[in-house]
């Protein structure tokens, strides 16, 4: 073929066509259009994404951005400990309600034990698998996992809050409380691991942090995790159901928590407290 | 909306319109999805690289200064995305396996049947598809990258140059290079045999076999 030809690269010359064969090959194996789901998801990813605002990255440090720094929250907590958000009302049937900031989790912080969780399914599993390639599943026996983890990528803000849960319950699918149910009463299924380190990293480590959270029991398992940033910090939003509908018909409130992305006795000390009510 | 130019989405991104972004990516989700593929020679990696690359271009959605036009930008934090990945995998390299082709399997998604009316043509279109991406997982990931645009996609090499932001030298070199080395490579699909032996994931994943000096650059950008 074209061994033969001095590199055009130190010889200035032009790029030769490429080699009929090689080209012929090139031609017999088309690049797929990128998938729907794909492009679903990629989709949901920027419609959480809060508004473009120049002066949110000034230029050169925009790269940094996918990495946030891990930051103490406890900077953010003083400012907004007694700050009560307005009340919003969100996309696609979610309609948030009172939004007050409780820096203190519940009750409970010790992981206890639990029965094993795994198997079934979530209706939006495909979108939970954030990197179903990087390692194994997550499971645990510790403490109840989340029925999905993801990661939205999305930039948090205290000042939006908590409008912009809405877009990251619609894009797993949980615009309404039916989709609430369902996922609620299918067994948290194994996630992925998300995140390059954190609680999201490991299973125990998520296990532990969900114990810390005060979530000890299969009735606890949270909805989903999405690890994120929030006000430039790297944290996990963890949603869960605050309280179970009466009848299919009532709303359903959710607990969303916002917590630093280790999760440690701090994190959660100083993690940030929203409810948001999914319309029926 | 489906009027305005790439740039002036962009601007009404920056704007404020909560639409326009997607609307410009949608225009091209398609060719930044290719691109990922091959370089990343994974769909679910490609995936993450797009995902990553478009909230990174919303987010930076203000440095773009019009010096080219927005889809070379694009393609340039898809590429430098899919690049950034690859980076990292260099540790555990994915070796990809004829078998791990399944029916739904994420391997499977690296061509498009549908392109293809007979199924006979599609099931060795697979064969070469997979051929080929196992050949270029096993370019050095600039001249995959390199090799991917110019002559799986179709850009010039002015173009190329632009998203990789080097030298055109560099870019011809990379591609000189590429070539040869997947020419020896795919040498075998001159004349394939119909009962072909299943290849084992013994060779290499990653192997300079020219002799170390390939990855130096050349005096006028190209590649020795």
């Amino acid at each position: 073929m074209s061994e033969d030809i001095s590199d055009p690269g130190t010889t200035g010359a032009p790029l030769p066509p490429l080699d009929p064969e090689l080209a012929a090959w090139f031609a017999a194996a088309p690049a797929p259009p990128m998938p729907p789901q794909v492009w679903q998801r990629i989709e949901g990813a920027l419609a959480a994404q809060p508004p473009f605002t120049p002066s949110a990255e000034a230029p050169g440090t925009a790269a940094a951005t996918a990495a946030a720094p891990v930051a103490d929250l406890a900077a953010h907590r003083e400012k907004r400990r007694s700050r009560v958000l307005p009340v919003l009302a969100g996309a696609a049937g979610v309609v948030l309600v009172g939004a007050v900031v409780i820096p203190a989790m519940r009750a409970g912080n010790a992981p206890t034990d639990v029965a094993p969780v795994g198997g079934g399914g979530s209706p939006a599993s495909v979108v939970a698998e954030a990197n179903p390639a990087e390692a194994p599943a997550l499971s645990s026996t510790a403490a109840p996992m989340p029925h999905m983890m993801v990661s939205t990528g999305t930039d948090y803000a205290s000042a939006q809050m908590p409008d912009q849960v809405a877009p990251l319950l619609a894009t797993v699918g949980l615009t309404d409380a039916a989709a609430v149910a369902t996922m609620t009463r299918s067994l948290p299924t194994d996630v992925a691991p998300v995140g390059d380190g954190g609680f999201t990293a490991s299973a125990e480590s998520l296990a532990d942090c969900m114990g810390r959270l005060g979530m000890v029991s299969d009735g606890d398992a949270p909805l989903l995790v999405d690890r994120a940033t929030y006000d430039g910090s790297d944290v996990g939003v963890v949603v869960s159901v605050e309280s179970t509908p009466a009848s299919p018909s009532d709303p359903v409130v959710l607990d969303v928590v916002v917590v630093g992305s280790e999760c440690s006795e701090a994190d959660v000390a100083s993690a940030e407290r929203f409810q948001v009510t999914v319309a029926p | 909306m489906s009027s305005a130019t790439d740039a002036e989405l962009l601007a009404s991104h920056c704007s404020g319109d909560p639409q326009a972004f997607t609307e410009l990516v949608k225009r091209h989700r398609d060719r930044l999805w290719a691109v990922a593929l091959r370089t990343t020679g994974d769909p679910e990696e490609a995936s993450d690289a797009v995902q990553d690359a478009l909230i990174s271009a919303y987010r930076r959605a203000d440095q773009f200064r019009g010096e080219s036009a927005v889809t070379t930008w694009l393609h340039r934090i898809v590429v430098n995305a899919s690049l950034d990945r690859m980076r990292r995998r260099a540790v555990r390299p994915w070796v990809p396996l004829p078998q791990e082709s399944g029916e739904d399997g994420s391997r499977a998604a690296l061509i498009d049947d549908s392109a293809l009316a007979d199924p006979r043509d599609a099931i060795e279109s697979r064969e070469t598809a997979m051929e080929i991406q196992s050949a270029l997982s096993e370019l050095r990931p600039d001249q995959r990258a390199a090799i991917v645009l110019v002559d799986l996609e179709g850009y010039s090499v002015e173009e190329a140059a632009r998203i990789l932001e080097c030298p055109e030298g560099t870019v011809k070199s990379r591609c000189f290079r590429g070539r040869a080395k997947l020419a020896q490579r795919l040498g075998h699909l001159r004349n394939p045999p119909r009962e072909a032996p299943v290849r084992t994931q013994d060779h290499e994943a990653v192997k300079d076999d020219s002799g170390g000096s390939a990855d130096r650059p050349g005096p006028d950008g190209g590649e020795q």
